[in-house]
């Protein structure tokens, strides 16, 4: 197993958005394993151009890596990236508590959201060159979020330093990482299944389109949905709990 | 509802779709009967006129199925690494990354393809101008599906 060179880990007060930066630095040749880290954000964003509310108290952090992987095997980090900051969570918060994923890499507290993951890649001839993965984790305050119920570690009465879940959080990426290269991802989605909805769980998908119920996960990570006798695979999408 | 599917036997049931390039796969063992599909589901700017939509999908416009497949042996076809979601802008509200006609540098983004909210960038394998654009905003492609076409 060859070790990971060790994590840069860059402090700064406001950023615009941690991804944008780490996104510039890759471009100008940034190593594997930056990971920048700022205190607030002007300009969060979240999926589909929703704004990341991010106030000076909670988590927003973005790691570069490098992984040189085919593209279709991209999913896997995706998921990786919600169970390490999951695990980071826990391990810096010294609670084993009831956080879960939510797919692919939300973690909600009941049906509270408690964080989100956002991932940019660099696609070169069919291979991720570069992969930003952006965090945003609710560690005092809960934005609110019309028709989403939000929550966050300090309502579920956790106390949470940023440096120790940064750092934190870089052991669980480069743990993972080596796990997927180890097995091609096999220990990684059973232990993502153990941290997420049950096999079983009624699901909808964008509000609906689709509803079914969870039936796993597909070796690149996709969502398997059950409806009746026929199973879907889903690549994109919004999910929501029924 | 009780579920009966194996969660390892359709893993590899999965796998096999997507290495098959197969649409989907239909098992039946005696009064059981088993179908996987492949589907994308739509991003969330079009839910909306997605849910007005009939249930049953349009008939397939075959020629351009066609033409999309002449484009795969084009020299010139930037074909898509992934499943996944295409998109041409960097936000909803922004300016495509290219316009028909336009010069590209190798390196530079052609459009986005997201897949678990992941928004992968595809960049020009070489310098040479746009000559057409295979998909649109919100349409799901294929693995290998030829996106663009730059000469």
């Amino acid at each position: 197993m060859t070790p990971f060179a060790p994590w840069r880990i860059e402090q700064f007060e406001t950023l615009a958005s941690t991804s944008d930066l780490c996104a510039e630095r890759a471009r100008a040749g940034e190593a594997d394993r930056l990971l920048i880290i700022a205190a607030s954000q002007t300009a969060g964003r979240g999926r589909a151009g929703r704004v990341w509310s991010s106030p000076p108290g909670n988590f927003y952090a973005s790691a570069l890596l490098r992984p040189g992987i085919p593209a279709a095997e991209g999913g896997l980090f995706a998921l990786m990236a919600g169970l390490s900051l999951l695990e980071a969570i826990e391990q810096s918060s010294g609670t084993d508590a009831a956080l879960r994923l939510k797919w692919p890499n939300d973690i909600t507290a009941g049906t509270a959201k408690l964080a989100g993951i956002l991932l940019d890649a660099t696609i070169e001839s069919g291979r991720i060159a570069t992969l930003t993965i952006g965090f945003g984790a609710n560690l005092v305050f809960a934005p609110e979020i019309p028709g989403r119920a939000t929550t966050s570690l300090a309502a579920l009465g956790l106390r949470v330093a940023p440096n120790h879940l940064a750092t934190a959080l870089c052991t669980r990426i480069d743990h993972w990482q080596h796990s997927l290269i180890a097995d091609a991802g096999a220990t990684l989605r059973a232990s993502w299944l153990r941290r997420a909805h049950p096999i079983g769980a009624a699901l909808a998908i964008d509000g609906g389109r689709i509803t079914g119920r969870f039936a796993g996960l597909a070796e690149d990570g996709s969502l398997l949905l059950a409806q009746g006798e026929q199973v879907t695979i889903i690549r994109s999408g919004d999910v929501a709990l029924l | 509802m009780s579920l009966s599917f194996d969660p390892e036997a359709l893993r590899q049931l999965a796998a096999l779709l997507n290495e098959s390039g197969l649409g989907e796969i239909e098992l039946e063992e005696g009064d059981r009967r088993l179908r996987l599909a492949r589907a994308v589901a739509q991003p969330a700017a079009m839910m909306q006129p997605m849910m007005a939509a009939p249930a049953t999908p349009a008939p397939a416009p075959a020629p351009q199925v066609a033409a999309a497949q002449d484009m795969g042996v084009h020299p010139g076809a930037v074909k898509s690494p992934m499943v996944g979601v295409a998109y041409l802008a960097p936000e909803p509200s922004a300016a495509p990354f290219i316009t028909v006609g336009a010069s590209v540098e190798a390196g530079q983004t052609l459009l986005l393809i997201e897949a678990m909210k992941t928004f992968n960038q595809i960049k020009a394998p070489r310098a040479g101008t746009v000559k057409q654009i295979l998909v649109t905003g919100g349409q799901p492609v294929e693995y290998d599906e030829p996106l663009v076409i730059i000469e």
